[in-house]
């Protein structure tokens, strides 16, 4: 790991102005308009509850419904600020705006910043997540540190959790571009890219797990590129198990990195079995071993059950049945639409989406990087100064992998109900946002003739994703929420 | 292997595009500049109007401040073709008397959610009916499902409120369009201050008014920066 005196001054700059735009962000959206933010806002204060429950608990005394957050079962300041917030109002009502006041102030405002209503959850059961995160802990963590605080500041301040895992998040993408060969510049431009993708700095300044899971998704691509690059050396080894243990303690995907850990080292022990390299061979073979029993004795079985839903009963009679009938609700060009949307900018409760015509240049860029690709991948003799044919086909390996692992999840929640419970919105698809961003350069990249090219090409997208979120932001955000 | 492809792009085409991408992004944020009546969402089951062909649709609706400046329509399936258009007009309580028009063409940019329907500021505007029409005109017999689309609020829950299909001869009494006039202030600035004030609400105290000036300054002053920065460098 380079030193902090190392770290040019442009890329601490691009981090401030990135902390500037997720906090803006996260002023910007109103309370719990993040996806499943009042689940994830319930759960932290579920975390931030004592361990001695010594308060009575009762049966949920309403059942649960879709459009009214009084039925929720969490806590009594999530429901109550939720509610007066208008949670359902705005929640997928692209019409539909807040009530304003005419000062700065709203109209329930005092109401909810000098609330007492009750911060923990008083039913037997509950809709706090059963997700083991981190980004949970450090969340409950904040909410008691913070509780003698107003519930806007608590709630900003978790906002600023995911501000703070984005920003590392680019951070890494600038290590990234740099241990990929990459010079000073470009990385920073690769950095800049990541840190402008509107749907990423959404991600980082709403509360929710997704931003967790990108953290250790970027961690680990970091790790591999410098295996990769150096051969297996004990530093980015360590990088890697920690990379795998914090995605798999972010979110369910995080198991695609145990799964990639173990090709790559399968992938190392088979290149040194052929160089006839016996005593690293043993070695290695010690660190797998190793690393397997490690990952099962800390990964909980439950864990195993709830991402694979093997315990499930199917609603087909076979499993081709059930895949054909999944394929045919979701292998089509408007489902993939919708991700790719998604992916972008789509933002609040999906309602709130960038122009189809921005939507469809994105995808006319990305197409034309596909084909540059493929080019790169069957030429002898690519470009020296795009990242390395090894590396392009780790980003190409881990993309599909967490396609498969996502796409897998959703067939095994439709097996067990017939129906798309899950989906695949694009937000899912964002942890490997670094290896993509990494595969459109290399693929447009190859249609450059040399390096002066190559960095103008480089400028040209850079300055399209700033201003691609500052339309997101004037445009799209600031008019749906109150104008 | 590598393509012949000659690019001649410099810092001042950059420079160049850049400003027009500022250009169009401000252009359309004054395009949507202007302060809803935010006391009514819609809320509960909707129907769906599909426009006829020159059978106008009328919405009659009371000003609740000065200087109504625009008309925010919901307008679905909004993909005209050459020589189709949606007219919009604005007159007074009678219908009679048209204080401003304006038409939507297959040239008009793909709304977000609502049409802005811009005009001249009405200065004395609080507390008088208007009268909006909006009528779709169209050389083509397309089907049903094709032409676009207006949503209603299906129950009666807009008291005061009123449309009027006049293909069917319906008036749907305490039933409104998805619509919301909006109104503007007298200076730009006097807009900067409402819209600050708007995004100000539950809030920390910390990113409440200037503290959210500042930050947003930040923000565009840093954004801006980096850009010229990215424009002008050259790898050492």
């Amino acid at each position: 790991m380079p030193s902090l005196r190392k770290f040019p001054v442009h890329i601490i700059v691009l981090l401030l102005l990135f902390i500037a735009q997720g906090v803006l962000f996260a002023i910007l959206f109103p309370a719990y308009q993040g996806p499943d933010e009042q689940i994830h806002y319930g759960t932290i204060q579920y975390q931030a509850e004592p361990k001695e429950k010594d308060w009575p608990l009762q049966e949920p005394t309403q059942i649960q419904l879709f459009g009214d957050v009084r039925t929720y079962k969490l806590s009594e300041e999530t429901i109550q600020s939720a509610y007066l917030l208008q949670f359902d109002d705005l929640r997928w009502q692209k019409e539909n705006t807040e009530y304003f006041s005419q000062t700065s102030t709203g109209i329930h405002e005092q109401a909810i910043a000098q609330n007492e209503w009750k911060r923990y959850i008083d039913t037997t059961s509950h809709n706090a997540s059963g997700t083991k995160s981190f980004y949970y802990e450090v969340g409950g963590w904040i909410e008691k540190t913070l509780s003698s605080t107003s519930f806007f500041t608590r709630f900003l301040s978790q906002r600023l959790l995911s501000v703070f895992l984005g920003a590392l998040v680019v951070l890494f993408t600038y290590l990234v571009a740099k241990k990929a060969g990459l010079s000073l510049f470009e990385s920073i431009l690769i950095a800049t890219l990541v840190a402008f993708q509107p749907m990423f700095v959404f991600l980082s300044s709403v509360v929710n797990i997704d931003v967790a899971l990108i953290l250790s998704f970027t961690i680990f691509t970091y790790a591999t590129i410098w295996l990769l690059k150096d051969g297996p050396k004990i530093p980015p080894l360590c990088i890697l198990f920690f990379a795998t243990v914090l995605g798999l303690y972010s979110k369910g995907p995080g198991i695609v990195l145990a799964v990639t850990a173990v090709l790559l080292i399968v992938f190392f022990v088979v290149q040194y079995w052929r160089k006839k390299d016996e005593k690293f061979f043993w070695k290695l073979f010690i660190g797998v071993t190793a690393f397997i029993i490690l990952a099962s004795l800390i990964t909980p079985k439950s864990y195993i059950a709830s991402i694979t839903h093997l315990t499930t009963n199917s609603k087909f009679s076979s499993p081709a049945e059930s895949l054909v009938a999944y394929g045919k609700e979701t292998l089509d060009k408007s489902a993939f639409m919708r991700t790719h949307t998604s992916y972008w900018g789509y933002f609040g409760w999906l309602d709130t989406k960038i122009s189809n015509t921005v939507l469809t240049f994105i995808w006319d860029i990305q197409a034309i990087a596909l084909l540059g690709l493929i080019l790169f991948l069957i030429t002898k003799t690519p470009p020296e100064y795009l990242p390395k044919k090894r590396f392009v086909v780790f980003f190409i390996i881990i993309i599909l992998l967490l396609q498969l692992a996502i796409r897998f999840f959703d067939w095994r929640v439709f097996d067990a109900t017939r129906q798309i419970l899950i989906g695949t919105p694009g937000r899912y698809f964002l942890p490997t946002l670094v290896p993509h961003i990494l595969l459109i350069i290399t693929g447009l990249g190859f249609f450059t003739k040399n390096k002066h090219q190559f960095h103008i090409l480089l400028k040209a997208l850079t300055l399209g994703m700033i201003l691609l979120l500052l339309y997101a932001v004037i445009n799209v955000i600031i008019p749906r929420y109150y104008l | 292997m590598s393509l012949p492809l000659k690019i001649h792009f410099t810092p001042l085409f950059l420079l160049i595009g850049f400003c027009i991408g500022i250009f169009l992004i401000t252009f359309f944020f004054f395009e949507k500049l202007a302060f809803p009546d935010s006391e009514y969402n819609f809320l509960g089951e909707t129907d769906q109007i599909k426009l006829e062909k020159e059978s106008p649709l009328t919405q009659k609706f009371t000003a609740s401040e000065n200087n109504l400046s625009q008309v925010k329509i919901l307008i679905e399936k909004l993909r005209l073709l050459p020589g189709e258009e949606i007219l919009l007009s604005l007159a007074d309580h009678s219908c009679q008397t048209v204080l401003v028009k304006k038409s939507i063409t297959f040239l008009t940019p793909e709304p977000h959610t609502y049409y802005r329907f811009n005009f001249p500021s009405i200065p004395d505007s609080q507390g008088k009916e208007y009268c909006l029409r909006i009528t779709y005109l169209s050389p083509y017999d397309r089907k049903s499902k094709e032409r676009p689309v207006l949503e209603a609020s299906s129950e009666e829950q807009f008291l005061g409120k009123s449309f009027f299909n006049e293909g069917k001869g319906k008036l749907y009494q305490d039933r409104t369009l998805k619509m919301h006039p909006a109104y503007s202030n007298d200076s730009f600035l006097g807009n900067l201050q409402e819209l600050t004030d708007r995004i100000s609400q539950y809030k920390a105290p910390l990113f409440k008014g200037a503290g959210l000036a500042i930050l947003f300054s930040i923000f565009l002053l840093g954004t801006l920066l980096l850009a010229l920065w990215i424009i002008l460098s050259k790898e050492r």
